[in-house]
């Protein structure tokens, strides 16, 4: 399927879903927030360009509830990837040594849907997608240069989890999300966010 | 009422600490040696034949000082170490060096020059190194050449200028011809304080100058782009 009509879809989906008349009004028009830790693990060329794996990252979420399972939100976060090398490249007329930096920043900004199994009070896993926009800054440093090159891209993400209730109306969350930043400029971006995260609202 | 105010203090809380300790910083893990900034760059003329046990050189025994920048910049009590260290490597590939007094014309000069200016280095004749620093073909190891590069200060401690040192190889021509390069090795980073480290720094990459200019050993067999 074409990307472009891909991302459509997922924000079609997204706006049904925010419309739809809840079936059970329980939970309907409760918000949510949820602050995430999140570990990040590149892919393909990402994973080339910047390295597989960052402890860096936050995840920020705030979400309606529709109905006792399916809400709608925000998501925005900061994502970063990085990855140090030293060696010598050769190329057609000459060769270059050093030590190179490479940085991935990547802050998605996108409307959720999630839908919630189970039943109140109870360990719930849920699922969500996402579509909207990353601005991702890819940044080498090599001796006292450096070059940067950001876009915006759209973006899809997918994303499962487990909410676990706690006293108070919070919860633990544990989510594993797959982001992608569409190809712009030459550049497409993919990584895993895994987050560990404090939900107040549910 | 007090409890979801007190969980939405704690939420924040926590979002505070995870954007403070989660990420920390955009670019993690900057340089932690000053020998990290340093880099080398070498390039030659695929059309020339470079047949060392046949080719004689001249080298002048001072570094010009060249771009910007003040001569007091530099520190010029290397030099001799330097230009001992040039002629050993190339010594070493089968080179001969001639002297001033010797009577016979060389194939090739080699110059050495530093500038403490960020952007490489000036030699007459042309603007052989104004390629530098976006040349598109480096390989994926140091990603893609998108983009331009510019000088920028790394994140380490102190303070310090930043300098180059370049070799260049010209071949023997007539006069008044524009004289061609034929090889350029540039190493370009911080110039450290330390005078110790310093001179062994620069001389470990002329060691890598030559390391990886196999082209200049005559050899055809010469390492894929990467």
């Amino acid at each position: 399927m074409n990307h472009r009509k891909l991302f459509g879809g997922v924000v079609a989906l997204l706006l049904a879903a925010a419309f739809a008349q809840p079936v059970s009004a329980q939970r309907a028009g409760q918000w949510m927030w949820n602050a995430k830790y999140s570990t990040v693990m590149g892919m393909g060329d990402t994973s080339d360009f910047a390295g597989g794996f960052s402890w860096r990252g936050a995840t920020f979420d705030i979400e309606r509830a529709t109905s006792d399972n399916f809400s709608v939100g925000l998501t925005v976060g900061w994502h970063v990837l990085d990855e140090k090398n030293a060696g010598t490249s050769f190329f057609d007329q000459g060769a270059i040594s050093g030590t190179a930096f490479r940085y991935v920043n990547s802050a998605p900004i996108l409307l959720t849907g999630n839908y919630f199994a189970g039943s109140r009070g109870a360990v719930r896993p849920y699922i969500g997608v996402g579509a909207g926009t990353y601005w991702i800054e890819n940044r080498t440093e090599a001796g006292v240069f450096a070059i940067e090159n950001s876009n915006w891209h759209l973006g899809l993400m997918g994303e499962a989890g487990l909410a676990i209730p706690r006293p108070g109306g919070t919860s633990l969350t544990l989510s594993a999300r797959y982001n992608w930043g569409l190809e712009t400029n030459d550049t497409e971006r993919q990584y895993w966010t895994f987050s560990l995260g404090y939900s107040v609202g549910n | 009422m007090g409890g979801k105010l007190m969980n939405k203090r704690i939420a924040l809380g926590v979002a505070a600490a995870i954007l403070m300790g989660g990420v920390g910083a955009c670019y993690p893990g900057s340089i932690s040696d000053i020998g990290e900034a340093d880099l080398v760059v070498t390039v030659y003329d695929t059309a020339f034949n470079f047949s060392p046990t046949q080719q004689t050189y001249f080298m002048p025994d001072t570094i010009i000082r060249v771009g910007e920048g003040d001569d007091s910049d530099v520190d010029g009590s290397y030099d001799g170490d330097i230009l001992r260290k040039v002629a050993d490597e190339l010594a070493a590939l089968g080179y001969e060096r001639l002297e001033e007094t010797s009577g016979e014309a060389p194939d090739l000069f080699v110059v050495l020059g530093t500038s403490t200016s960020t952007f490489g280095w000036w030699v007459p004749g042309g603007c052989y190194w104004c390629w530098y620093p976006g040349y598109p073909g480096w390989g994926p190891g140091w990603g893609p050449g998108y983009g331009g590069w510019y000088p920028w200060y790394p994140g380490y401690g102190g303070t310090y200028s930043t300098g180059s040192l370049g070799i260049l190889m010209l071949e023997s021509v007539s006069t008044g011809q524009q004289i061609p390069a034929v090889w350029s090795g540039v190493i370009n980073g911080l110039l450290s304080s330390t005078t110790a480290n310093t001179a062994a720094r620069v001389l470990n990459l002329i060691e890598q100058v030559f390391d990886q200019s196999p082209e200049l050993s005559g050899a055809t067999n010469l390492p894929a782009p990467n």
